[in-house]
Parts: structure tokens; sequence; C-alpha cells
């Protein structure tokens, strides 16, 4: 296909063409009517004058005639009637007349005597007035008295004494005519080659440029009929081989035909148009040039432009504007694409926002769900992190007591993004939690197999997680842990290299119904930690595809400056940032570090279950509290918590025995009190509160108890195990 | 716990010392028991009582009913721990505490 600027050119080539044509064309025309009009004025011209010219030769003729007689009478004195014939004979006229000065005929050819008469002669006494002409002639005209056709003339005498008036009978002016008539214009050119050909009544021709031709019809000498030939208008004919413009008029008795070649009319014009033409051809080139250049520079460039401005939008850079304003409509054509490109680039920010809301829903969702209040306790030390990575994710961690000595802790990675993810994590967190604490033996391998049975029983999205899950004995500084396909932990140990904790239960969870996961354990010493993280640590990438790695994690670990758990999650997320230096996150990074400080402070008394009980038993945590140095009102309320309890066991429960177990901790300074009996299963927590509005006559008495607790205790839980009913209250001193 | 019991007409005035919780109760119970026929003002002064349990409470709901139909009662000298069991319970809404 041809390129705009070429079709556009040709088309103006076109144009330029048809324009020089039309111009010439027109100019053409207008020279050739012109010298039409010219050629047709000369012959009209020429026609005039020969015309004119042929009579005015008789009234010459006969002026001359007359000023000889008068001026020979005019020394000798009167006409004598004598000398009439005589004369007339002589000067071949057919009468003669001398008029006095009065008016009256002194002597003529008839009427002597007589005044002049008659409005033909009458013309003549101009003659006798001292301002009038010398001579006058009259053109021939049938004479009132008889009818007959007369030519006069008449000349004064020269002492102005009278005028002789002569005249021509029709047969002599006719004869002088005819003798005119032959050879009249035989040198009469018009222009150079133009001639005029006289031609009689019969058709014979009198005269001719080239004589030799007199005597011929004027059909042979010309070709013209002249019975046809068109009179008072210009034509065209053929004679003697060449074409002329043709003008025919009568004169007299007589036809002129008077003919111009038309080579020479047109001379002029042949002569310059091809001059003309050639100007105009220049100034037609120019005009295509300078047209062509205009184009070229002001709608090819900016069709150009235009098209690199949209290859680059076409490319992607919704950001390009295109910007051509070098005319109205280029302007108007500019801000149209903008505004198609402005409405292009919000549509897609709107999708990328719509895209953007639902991963930023998922991890509101995923965040929300993540526990940060870390367990205070001057036994263990937890600290974890979740960073969500832009668009991959679904990592959760999460730690909770199982009962005053075991900390469940997990971390897990589920296969999905965005809300389904989200809410995916949310479902497989709330059964993990909720299946370790209603797991009576703690177990996580136990755990972790209901769990799976029940993804696996409703999954419809086919989504699976990874997940390590342990349990900390806070007592022994053992872990249990199961891990269904998770990334290994680390143990960091005392004096040692961080090692690897590979033992694994299974394949991730939901991926196999019935699969049973193994708990397996490891032990700490106080001071040690175990390091939890999932793959966005390991897999994360630096911008030439490396992969951080086990040894990279392994090292950054080992050279740690502190053990502390904030400070190793520290260390690891920035040795990842320094690694990717950068390349964007491709994965949730979620790191959970737990250090055992070591065995808790701990205090165990059991007691028989009867009356005396209540007193011994509050002997005991009285005596324990004041070496611990516990505050009056704390110790109170702890006082008044426990005789609940007790008598409460004491009362209703039918146990054979109860423990009391005392543990203290510093930091925060408190105590956790557990009461466990091996009385009939009882939960003194779901029993409902007591309407504490009512009067005194309407209120049962019972409840009681349980709501002091709930109101001045930290934390308060039961839970059955092993067939004791277990009741644990915390209170902070401070 | 000790209970010093001094009686002026129709008052009857107990001064509680020590804590009143499920083992001590019973012994207010007692207490209160042989003594309010004719008493229509009775008056406990916890001025040296530590604390007491839902156990002491509901001795004193006890007592309270009981005055309701033949006088008054009320409380003196009760320290924070002592109010505070009494505010979270409601009974500061029916116990006259001076």
């Amino acid at each position: 296909m041809l390129s705009l600027s070429a079709q556009l050119r040709i088309r103006l080539v076109v144009l330029v063409a048809v324009s020089f044509g039309v111009a010439t064309w027109t100019l053409w025309k207008g020279e050739t009517l012109r010298a039409e009009k010219d050629v047709r004025t000369l012959l009209e011209i020429n026609y005039r004058d020969v015309s004119q010219g042929f009579t005015d030769r008789a009234d010459y003729q006969l002026v001359s005639i007359a000023r000889e007689i008068a001026n020979r009478l005019g020394s000798s004195g009167r006409l004598a009637s004598e000398d009439v014939a005589a004369l007339c004979a002589d000067q071949e006229i057919a009468e003669i007349y001398d008029i006095d000065t009065r008016g009256i005929v002194a002597g003529g050819s008839r009427l002597v005597g007589e005044k002049v008469r008659g409005e033909q002669w009458s013309e003549f006494l101009r003659l006798l007035d001292p301002d009038g002409p010398e001579s006058m002639s009259q053109p021939d005209r049938p004479r009132t008295s008889d009818g007959k056709v007369f030519k006069y003339a008449a000349v004064r005498y020269p002492d102005r004494s009278g005028y002789i008036e002569v005249g021509w009978s029709e047969e002599r002016f006719l004869r002088f005519l005819r003798q005119r008539a032959y050879g009249y214009t035989r040198s009469w050119h018009i222009d150079e080659r133009g001639f005029i050909v006289f031609v009689d009544r019969d058709g014979v021709v009198t005269s001719h440029a080239d004589m030799s031709l007199a005597g011929k019809t004027l059909q042979e000498a010309t070709g013209l009929d002249p019975a046809a030939v068109p009179t008072g208008t210009l034509f065209r004919a053929t004679i003697a081989g060449e074409p002329m413009f043709c003008y025919a008029g009568p004169v007299r008795d007589y036809l002129a035909v008077l003919a111009d070649p038309v080579e020479d009319a047109f001379a002029s014009r042949d002569r310059f148009m091809p001059r003309i033409a050639a100007v105009q051809l220049v100034v037609f080139a120019a005009l295509f040039a300078f047209v062509s250049l205009m184009l070229r520079n002001h709608v090819s460039r900016a069709v150009r432009r235009i098209g690199d401005a949209l290859r680059r939008i076409a490319g992607g850079d919704l950001g390009g504007r295109v910007d051509v304003r070098s005319s109205l409509e280029f302007s108007e054509l500019s801000a149209n694409i903008n505004a198609t490109v402005d409405a292009l680039r919000t549509a897609a920010e709107e999708r990328v926002r719509r895209f953007d809301a639902e991963l930023e829903l998922g991890r509101t969702i995923q965040n929300a769900a993540l526990p940060s209040d870390f367990p205070e306790s001057e036994h263990v030390r937890l600290a974890a992190s979740m960073v969500p990575a832009r668009e991959v994710g679904g990592d959760f961690y999460d730690f909770f007591w199982l009962d005053e000595t075991h900390l469940a802790f997990l971390v897990a990675d589920v296969s999905g993004k965005g809300v389904t993810g989200a809410l995916y994590m949310m479902t497989a967190k709330t059964l993990l939690k909720d299946t370790l604490l209603a797991d009576a033996d703690r177990d996580p391998g136990a755990a972790l197999s209901r769990v799976n049975a029940e993804l696996c029983a409703n999954n419809p999205a086919e989504m699976f997680l990874t997940a390590w899950v342990g349990v900390l004995d806070l007592d022994s500084g053992r872990v249990a842990f199961a891990n269904a396909g998770h990334n290994p932990p680390l143990a960091l140990r005392n004096g040692g290299a961080p090692e690897w904790i590979r033992e694994r239960s299974g394949c991730p969870l939901a991926c196999f119904e019935g699969t049973a996961y193994r708990t397996r354990s490891l032990s700490l010493a106080p001071g040690e930690t175990v390091f939890l993280y999932t793959d966005g640590v390991t897999e994360a990438t630096d911008a030439s595809g490396a992969l951080f790695g086990e040894k990279r994690l392994a090292d950054t670990l080992a050279v740690a400056d502190t053990r502390s758990p904030v400070a190793l999650n520290l260390a690891v997320r920035a040795a990842v940032d320094t690694f990717v230096s950068g390349a964007p996150q491709a994965d949730d990074i979620t790191l959970l570090s737990l250090e055992w400080i070591g065995a808790p402070e701990r205090h165990l008394r059991t007691f028989p279950c009867n009356a005396d009980a209540v007193a011994a038993s509050a002997a005991f945590l009285e005596e324990t509290l004041d070496a611990a140095g516990c505050p009056p009102k704390p110790k109170t309320q702890l006082l008044v918590a426990l005789d609940e309890i007790v008598s409460n066991v004491v009362r209703c429960s039918g146990a054979s025995g109860l423990a009391i177990e005392v543990r203290l901790s510093r930091a925060p300074h408190g105590a956790r009190v557990s009461v466990s009996d091996d009385g009939v299963p009882f939960d003194p927590l779901r029993v409902p509160p007591p309407d504490t509005t009512l009067p005194p006559d309407e209120r049962p008495i019972g409840g009681l108890g349980i709501l002091l607790l709930r109101k001045t205790m930290d934390d308060l839980s039961y839970r059955r195990a092993h067939g004791c009913n277990i009741l644990s209250f915390r209170k902070i001193f401070a | 716990m000790t209970i010093s019991k001094t009686l002026e007409g129709n008052t009857l005035t107990l001064a509680l010392e020590g804590r009143l919780d499920t083992t001590t109760s019973p012994d207010l119970e007692e207490a209160l028991g042989a003594s309010l026929d004719g008493v229509t003002l009775l008056v406990f002064d916890f001025t040296r009582l530590d604390y007491l349990s839902s156990a002491g409470l509901r001795v004193l709901l006890s007592a309270q009913k009981r005055m309701n139909k033949q006088g008054s009662m009320k409380l003196v000298h009760v320290n924070d721990a002592v109010k505070e069991v009494f505010d979270i319970t409601g009974f500061a809404d029916f116990l006259t505490i001076e």
C-alpha cells in the first residue's frame, strides 16, 4: 500500500496537471477568440474602406471634371449655350450647368434662366455661402423631375462668382464603376497576405490580387459559391488550399469577398502560446513542489508523529501523550487520542485497583488473624512476624497456651492467595487451634491427623497447606512437634551450630484423606531456641534469580549477635532484604522464634478432699505468696478465689483429692494457681452469671464465687484432662 | 476469725476480725442465729475484716433478709477489698454501708 504522502502527491500531480491543462486551454481559447475578433474587425474595416473607396472614386472623378470646367470658364467667362454639347461630349458627362451667385441657372443643358430648385440641386447652393465648401458631390439618385437616376457634383468658381454643376447619367456612372471594379483591389492587401475579391452580379471575378483570375467565376477562382456566401459575418473557407477567414459584403452591384489566411490571424497566438505554456509549466511545477513540501512538513510529519506516539501507547506506555498541534485538525485528533488513552488508562488502573483491593482484603484478613500479643513469661520468649508478598501468599503463624505449662506454636503456608486463600487460611488456623486445644494429650501429630481429615472432607478449591506445629512443655523444655510437609526448622543450641530439625510427620495437610501424622520431639536446654519460617525465606530470589537457600539461613542464625527471638527475626529479615536487594518479594515471609528460658518456679501440694482442704489449701497459698513477696490486695483476691474454687470442689465434686499448683513469675510479677480434682466433670465457667441487680429477697445464692474470680483475676481457664477438672487462674501483682 | 458481739438495747453490733470465708462463715451464721431476736438494728463493724468470699456474702444476704423484717442493718468501716466484693456482686445496691 502506498504511503499517505505518496497518495497525496499522486493526487496533487493529477490536480496540477489538470489545472495546467485547463489554464493553458483557457488561454489558448481566449487567444483564439481574440484573434478571431481581431481578424473580423480587420476584415470589417477593410470592407468598409473598400466599399467607401469604390464610390468615392466616382465622386472624385466627377468633382475633377467640374473643377476643370470651372477653372477653364473662370478665366474666359460664363458658359455659353453653344459650348454645352461639346463640353459634355468632351468630358463624357450628361449635363452641365452654370449657376450664378444668385442661384440662377446662367447657362447649361436645361432650365437656363431659372432659379435653382428641387431638393437635389438646392443642396449645391451651399457653395454660394462664403463659408461653404469649395466642391460637393452627391450619390446617384433618381431625379424628382423625371425619375431618371443621375449623379451630380459641383465646384465653385475660383472667383466665387457661382459654381459649375455637372452630372453623370446612370449608364455613364455604371460604366465608371465597371471600369473601376476591374482590378480595383488587385493591390489591396489585408495584413500581408490577405486579399479582396470583387465579383459582379453574374458571379464573375472583376478584381483579385491575382488578376489572372479576373473573368473567371468566383467558384473557379476561390471555390466559393457566390449565392451561398454569407454576408456581414466572419466565416472560414479554404481558398487555393489555404484556410482563410473570410468576410463578404455587397459593394453597389458587386460582391466583395475579403480573405485573410487563418495562419496569419493566429500568428501571434501560435507564436506566444508555447512560451506562455512554458511559463505556466514552470509556475505549476513550483506550485506542486511547494504544496508537496507543505504536505510533507505539515501532514506527513504530523501523521508520522501521531503514529509514533500510538506505537508507544500500543507498546504499553499508557502515560504517553500525542501532542501534534500543527493544525486545528491534528490538535483535535491529538486531543481525541489522548482522551481515549486516558479512558483506557483509567479502566486499566481501575482493574489493577480492584485486583489490589482483593489482595488487600486477603492481606487484611490474613494479618487480622495473626496474634500479636506475644506470651509474657520469664520462661519462654516468642516473636513472630509475617511480611505479605504482593500477590502470592497465605502464610500464617499462631501460638496459644494449651494450659499453664504448654505453649502451642505453629507456622503454616496455604497454597492460595487473595480472599479465597485468606479464608482458607482462617479455616485452617481455627481448625488447628480448636483441635489442639481440644486434645487432652496435647499431641500435635494427633491434632494434625484430625485437622487433615476435616480439611480433606470439604475442600472444593483443592487447596492444601504445609504446617509445622510444636507444643512446648514449659517445665521440661521438650517440644513435641509434627511437620506436615513444611520447611525444616532450626534449633539454635547453646554453643553449637544451628541444627536442622528435618524429621517429618507426613505430607502437607488437605492432600490425602486418612494420613496419620506422627508426633516427634526435640529437647531444648534452657536458653535454646527453635526457629520456624516459611519458604518465602529460603526461596527469596535476588535479581539474578539465585535463591536465599538454607545455607544462608543457617549462617545468618549462626552469627546472630543475640538469641532474643525479636533480634533473630530481625537479623534474618535483614539478611533476606540485603540478599534480594530490591527485587520484588515473591512470597510471604513468615518467621517465628521461640526461646525456652527455663522451667518456672512451681509449688505443688495435694490435699485429701475434705472440709479441712479449704483452710489447708488457703494456708499453703498464703505461705507461698508471702514467700514470693505478694502485696496484700492481690494476695487477698487470690485467697478469695482459691476459697471459692476449693469450697466448691469439696462441696460438690465428690473428688477423692485435689492438687494446688502455684507458679510464680517475676516478669511480670504474678502467680498462676491451678486447682485440679478427680471429681465429676464440671466446668464452673459455664455457669451463667447471676443477676446482680435483683433485690435481696429475690436473689439466688450461688454463682457469686465465679463472678468474683472473673472480675478480680487476670486470666481464668478450665479444662478437663486425664480424668481431672483443672481450673486455673492468674493474677499479676503489680 | 473472731467475732465480738455487743448488745446495747435493741442494737446488736458484730465486730469481725480476720477472714469471712467458707471456713469461717458458718461461725458467723451460728452467732447471728441465736442473737437476732428483738434486735431492731444490726451493725457489722468490718474494721478488722481482711476479706470475705461468697460464703460470707451468703450469710450477709441472709441477715439482711431477716433484718428487713424486724428493723435495719448496716455495715461500718468497710475496707477497699471488701467494698470491691460488694461492688462486683451488686450487694452494694442493697446493703447500707457507712
